[in-house]
């Protein structure tokens, strides 16, 4: 059994190791040239882990982004409702106390 | 070791510590590949080289303020991804775990003691032929046995084919260290194929 190998070089091409005639090293070489299954990019996963590890921070997908700036469109509308009712209660009992008779306990002719 | 196309430049470099995601996708992009060979050849484990292939790259992400560019980007990556193994392979040995049980995903109810045992008519492995795969399989099994500081020398200049220089860099180490454990690397190494296949090599 030998342990020269049939062909030392990677499938990727990859950059070229260090020249050797040693067949141990070749056949190192060869029994680590490619993992068992080759992972699709792992990009989506690498920005996903950002994301969370960051709190959103960065790598904000489309749809998150757009759910966030509804969000936030909402809760400004609701505290701008909320200005105009305090508002308009404030300024109702205003007019309510000033449009109000003297009061006839108090002995003012 | 060549950084791929403009991804050492100072004005790339510069938008990657911007947090600029573009210019970090196109970072994975050029690297992810190598980074998770590397990172197999290291752990031995398909699945477990992924997930810390991603963890390298969020570390990258992290701490991108640090990179000071006095080494290349690519000797800075291969560093973050040595530390990760690293603490992997102390993670592993807490929990008593074989960190290169699925080098040979065929043979992953067995143990590598027990892996030379068995003759190729006991796997199905029809990529390789049956002295490939006995051959192949004593060879990793021998590089596993070797001390983590010596396998991962002979990871980075015998299959990544790093220069010494470069190597240097990574283990932030003398150039001289690196030559002289490489040699001790490579004497393990080869006692322990002899001694596996009971035979004496060249």
């Amino acid at each position: 059994m030998s342990l020269i190998p049939k062909d030392p070089t990677t499938s990727s091409g990859e950059e070229a190791p260090p020249s050797s005639s040693d067949p141990l090293q070749l056949a190192l070489r060869q029994a680590l040239a490619e993992p068992p299954r080759k992972p699709a990019s792992l990009l989506p996963k690498i920005q996903e882990r950002i994301y969370e590890r960051t709190r959103g921070r960065y790598f904000r997908k489309k749809k998150g982004a757009w759910r966030d700036r509804m969000t936030l469109l909402l809760a400004i509308a609701l505290l701008v409702l909320i200005l105009i009712i305090a508002g308009f209660l404030s300024l109702s009992s205003q007019w309510e106390s000033s449009a109000a008779p003297p009061d006839a306990s108090s002995g003012a002719p | 070791m060549t950084e791929p196309g403009d991804l050492g430049g100072e004005a790339f470099l510069a938008r990657l510590r911007h947090r600029d995601e573009r210019a970090f996708n196109q970072l994975v992009l050029a690297y992810e590949e190598k980074i998770y060979r590397f990172v197999w050849r290291m752990l031995g484990h398909a699945e477990d080289a992924e997930d810390l292939t991603q963890e390298v790259f969020v570390q990258v992400f992290r701490s991108l303020d640090q990179f000071r560019g006095d080494s290349q980007l690519s000797t800075w990556i291969y560093r973050i991804a040595i530390n990760l193994t690293k603490n992997r392979h102390k993670y592993w040995q807490r929990r008593f775990r074989k960190a290169h049980q699925d080098l040979d995903p065929s043979a992953d109810h067995l143990s590598w003691e027990q892996a030379p045992g068995l003759t190729s008519g006991e796997i199905s492995r029809p990529d390789l032929d049956a002295i490939g795969n006995e051959t192949e399989r004593i060879i990793v099994a021998c590089l596993h046995e070797l001390d983590a500081p010596l396998r991962e020398l002979l990871i980075l200049r015998d299959v990544e084919g790093l220069s010494y220089e470069e190597i240097a860099l990574i283990l932030e180490s003398p150039e001289g260290t690196i030559k002289s454990r490489l040699h001790r690397a490579r004497n393990e190494f080869k006692q322990l194929v002899q001694k596996r296949r009971g035979e004496k090599l060249p």
